[in-house]
C-alpha cells in the first residue's frame, strides 16, 4: 500500500511509514515557521478589507520594502556588533527599523493612493493598488539593484545555535519567527479587544457610517489600520530574511498572494481567521513540499483556496455577508 | 474629414521621401556620383591608406538584469584584451557590444545586427547556453565565427556548427571532474543533486547523475526555480537520506547562501558542493561559518591565480577598476583567439569573415594567456581542457591541487 501511494506521489519506491514519520517533526516545524509569516501578512489584508472593503494588493510589496529596510539596517549594524551591541539587540533594532519603514510606506500608500479614491467605484482603488505595487518594486530595484541580496544570517546567528526537540534540530532563527509572531499576535489581539482605538476599529469595520455618527474619527482609524498591517508585514519581512536569507524586489508578489489566500481561507475581514488561515496554509505547503514535490509548492496554496471556497465560501471563520435591504 | 486624410497622405509621402534619402550610401553613390567608382579603386595600390578599414569584433552577452554583472565582466575583459592587442600591433580594432539580456530572442536580434554590420569579422559570445543555441543558426548562415566565453552546454558542440567555437570546457567535462573527485577524493557514497531548472543547471546535474551512478554512488535529485529560497523540503530529504555530498547547480549567490545556511542550521554535516555559481564571494560572506569547507568547481580559474594573465589583470585594474572573477578569463581567451585570427588574415591579405573563421578553426596556441594550450577538435570544442576546483577556507577561495 505504501509502495503504491509512494509511486503515485512520485516518492522513491523504498519510501515507507518509517521515513514518513522521520520527516514529520521537521515538516511540522517548517509548517509552523511558514504559517507564522503567512499569518502576519494575512492580518494586514484582513484588517484593511474589514474596514475599507479594499484588497490592498500592494501589501506584499510593503512587506518586501520592510525586508529591505531590515537588510539595510543589518548591513550597517552587524559590523558594529560587539560587547555593547549584542546580537539580540541587533535583531530587535533591525526589526524596529523594518517595521517602522514598512509602516511609513503603508501609511503613505493609504494617504496618496487610496484616500483620494475613497468615494470612487470599487475598481479604482484596486487598480491603484496594482500601480503602487509596480512602483514599489521598481523603486527598490532602482535603489538596491535587481540582484538578490542576502541577509547575513550566517554571521548573525551561529549555525550551531538552536534546540533539539527529539530528533529535530530547531534552529534559533525558526524559534525567533514563531516566538515573534506569537508576541505580535497577542499584542494585536489585546489592542483590538481592550483599547479605545481597537474598539473604534471594530466599530468602523461593522458599520462605517454609524461609527462616524457615534463620533469615531474614521480617517484616523483607517490610518491606524494600515499602520498596524504594515508593521506586521515589516516584521514578517525581517523574519523571512533571517530564515531564508535571499531577498529580491519581486519577493512581495508571491508572498502577498499567499497572505491574501490565507486571509480568504480564514474568512476575510476576520482577525482570528487570518491567523488560522495563515497557519493552515503554512502547514499545507510544508507537507506538500516534503511529501509530494517542491514544484507543487505554490500550486498547493491555490488548490486549497479553491477547495475551501467551494465548501465554505465565506472562509473558515467568516460569516456569510447579509445583504442589507 | 477630407482635410485630415490629405494631411495624413502628405505625412506618409514625406516619411517615404526621408527614408529614401537616408538609405545606405551604396544605393545613392551610383546615381549621384558616377565618378565615384574610379576613386575607390586607387587605395589598393597604396596599402597604407587602406588601413583605415574598420575592423570590429562584436561581443554579445548579458549586460542588464540580474545576471548583468557577468556580461559586464566579460565585456570589460574583452575591451582590455582588445586595447592591449591594439597597442601590441598598432591596429585599431573596435569592440562593439550587444545586450542579449540572457534571452534567446534578444540574442537573435543582436546576432542579426552583428551579421548585418560588414565591419564585424568575429563575435565573442553569447554567454548563456540557451542564447548560444538560438544564435548558432544565424551566425552559421552568415559564416561569421562566434567564440563563446562561457556557454557550457554539451549539445552546442555535438555536432556544433562551422562557426561556433568553444575554448572552454563543457558541462560534461565538469560532471566528470566533479563526480570523480567526489567519489575518489571525498569518498562519497550518497549524493544529492539540486538543479535550478536552467539549461546550465539541468545539463550539469544530468551529467553528474550519469557519472556518479557509473562510479557506484547513489544519487537523489530535486529541482527548484531560480527564485526559490525556501529549501526546507530539500533539507528534510537530505537529512533523511544520510547524504554525503549536497551539490547545487545554481548561479544565484542568494540561493547558494540560503541552502548552505539552512542545511547547516538543521544539522547537516556532510559536504557542500557548488558549480560555477559558487565561485563568487557574494554568497560566502553572508553564510558565515556555513560556507567553510564548500567545494566549488569552475570552468576557468580566477585570472589572479594565473601567472600568464598578470599583464591583463594590471591593465584591467587600471582601466576599469572593478572586481572580476572567472568569467573574465574565458572572455580574454575568446577575444584573444578572435584577434589573432584577424591578424593572421590581415597578414595574408584576405580580411574576410570566411578567412577569419578558418583561422579561428586553425588556432594552435602552445601556451595561451590562460596557461594551457588551445586548439580545436571535433565540433570546434577545445582539446583537453580541465575544470578547476576551489575550496572555501576562512571566507576565501583556495585552489585545490589534486
Amino acid at each position: 500500500m505504501t509502495e503504491f501511494s509512494a509511486s503515485v506521489f512520485g516518492l522513491p519506491s523504498n519510501y515507507g511509514m518509517e521515513q514518513f514519520l522521520a520527516q514529520l517533526p521537521q515538516t511540522l516545524v517548517n509548517g509552523l515557521t511558514l504559517g507564522s509569516v503567512y499569518a502576519l501578512l494575512a492580518l494586514g489584508y484582513s484588517m484593511v478589507y474589514g474596514i475599507l472593503k479594499l484588497l490592498n494588493f500592494a501589501h506584499g510589496d510593503v512587506y518586501m520594502v520592510g525586508t529591505y529596510f531590515g537588510y539595510a539596517a543589518l548591513v550597517i549594524l552587524l559590523p558594529l556588533s560587539g560587547a555593547w551591541l549584542s546580537i539580540p539587540v541587533v535583531i530587535v533594532l533591525i526589526m524596529l527599523v523594518a517595521m517602522g519603514g514598512a509602516g511609513l510606506v503603508g501609511v503613505a500608500v493609504e494617504r496618496f493612493a487610496y484616500r483620494p479614491l475613497r468615494n470612487a467605484p470599487r475598481l479604482a482603488p484596486l487598480i491603484s493598488a496594482l500601480g503602487v505595487s509596480f512602483v514599489l518594486q521598481n523603486l527598490v530595484q532602482l535603489i538596491a539593484g535587481a540582484r538578490p541580496h542576502s541577509y547575513g544570517s550566517g554571521t548573525l546567528i551561529p549555525t550551531a545555535s538552536g534546540v533539539n526537540l527529539g530528533d529535530v534540530r530547531v534552529h534559533t532563527s525558526r524559534l525567533l519567527v514563531i516566538g515573534t509572531t506569537l508576541i505580535l499576535m497577542l499584542a494585536l489581539t489585546y489592542f483590538v479587544r481592550h483599547t479605545r482605538v481597537g474598539r473604534a476599529m471594530r466599530a468602523v469595520a461593522l458599520d462605517r457610517d454609524a461609527a462616524a455618527m457615534m463620533g469615531v474619527d474614521v480617517d484616523q482609524v483607517i490610518v491606524v489600520t494600515f499602520l498596524i498591517g504594515s508593521l506586521l508585514a515589516g516584521a514578517g519581512g525581517v523574519l523571512v530574511g533571517i530564515v531564508f536569507l535571499a531577498v529580491r524586489p519581486t519577493m512581495g508578489f508571491i508572498a502577498g498572494l499567499k497572505g491574501f489566500t490565507s486571509a480568504v481561507i480564514g474568512g476575510i475581514g476576520n482577525i482570528p481567521g487570518a491567523m488560522l488561515g495563515g497557519l493552515l496554509l503554512g502547514m499545507a505547503e510544508s507537507f506538500a513540499t516534503v511529501y509530494i514535490s517542491v514544484t507543487f509548492k505554490d500550486a498547493i496554496a491555490f488548490i486549497i483556496l479553491v477547495i475551501v471556497l467551494l465548501v465554505r465560501p465565506s472562509g473558515l471563520l467568516g460569516r456569510p455577508i447579509q445583504q442589507k435591504v | 474629414m477630407r482635410k485630415r486624410y490629405r494631411i495624413l497622405a502628405e505625412l506618409v509621402a514625406l516619411t517615404l521621401v526621408l527614408a529614401a534619402c537616408a538609405g545606405p550610401a551604396t544605393t545613392q553613390a551610383p546615381t549621384s556620383e558616377p565618378t565615384a567608382p574610379p576613386a575607390t579603386e586607387e587605395p589598393t595600390a597604396e596599402p597604407t591608406e587602406a588601413e583605415p578599414t574598420t575592423i570590429k569584433i562584436g561581443i554579445v552577452t548579458v549586460l542588464t538584469g540580474g545576471a548583468g554583472f557577468l556580461g559586464i565582466e566579460q565585456r570589460n575583459m574583452a575591451k582590455v584584451t582588445v586595447d592591449l592587442f591594439n597597442e601590441e600591433t598598432g591596429l585599431n580594432v573596435e569592440l562593439v557590444e550587444g545586450d542579449d539580456m540572457l534571452s534567446p530572442d534578444e540574442g537573435k536580434i543582436v546576432a542579426d545586427r552583428f551579421v548585418a554590420d560588414p565591419d564585424i569579422y568575429a563575435v565573442i559570445g553569447p554567454a548563456g547556453s540557451q542564447v548560444c543555441e538560438s544564435t548558432q543558426p544565424i551566425f552559421e548562415e552568415a559564416g561569421l565565427a562566434h567564440i563563446t566565453p562561457s556557454c557550457t552546454d554539451v549539445s552546442l558542440t555535438d555536432p556544433g556548427t562551422a562557426t561556433f567555437f568553444r575554448p572552454i570546457p563543457k558541462d560534461d567535462d565538469q560532471a566528470k571532474t566533479d563526480a570523480t573527485f567526489m567519489v575518489e577524493n571525498l569518498g562519497a557514497g550518497s549524493v544529492f543533486l539540486l538543479d535550478d531548472q536552467s539549461s546550465y543547471g539541468v545539463g550539469l546535474t544530468d551529467g553528474l547523475e550519469q557519472e556518479l551512478t557509473a562510479l557506484g554512488a547513489t544519487v537523489e535529485r530535486d529541482s527548484v526555480t531560480p527564485e526559490e529560497t525556501d529549501f526546507s523540503s530539500v533539507v528534510t530529504a537530505v537529512l533523511g537520506a544520510e547524504t554525503d555530498v549536497v551539490f547545487i547547480a545554481s548561479q544565484i549567490a542568494g540561493q547558494i547562501t540560503a541552502l548552505a545556511v539552512q542545511l547547516r542550521e538543521q544539522g547537516y554535516e556532510g559536504i557542500y558542493f557548488t558549480g560555477d555559481g559558487g565561485f563568487d564571494l557574494t554568497w560566502v560572506e553572508p553564510s558565515g561559518d556555513a560556507a567553510n569547507g564548500t567545494y566549488v568547481s569552475t570552468f576557468a580559474p580566477d585570472p589572479h591565480d594565473i601567472p600568464q594573465m598578470e599583464e591583463f589583470v594590471a591593465r584591467f585594474q587600471e582601466e576599469i577598476d572593478d572586481k572580476f572573477g572567472p568569467f573574465a578569463a574565458g572572455s580574454a581567451l575568446a577575444t584573444r583567439i578572435a584577434l589573432e585570427a584577424v591578424q593572421r588574415c590581415l597578414e595574408a591579405g584576405d580580411l574576410s569573415r570566411a578567412c577569419v573563421r578558418n583561422e579561428v578553426a586553425a588556432t594552435n596556441m602552445e601556451e595561451s594567456i590562460l596557461g594551457f594550450p588551445v586548439s580545436f577538435g571535433p565540433g570546434n570544442q577545445i582539446e583537453g581542457s580541465e575544470f578547476t576546483l576551489y575550496q572555501v577556507e576562512d571566507g576565501k577561495f583556495a585552489l585545490v591541487t589534486e
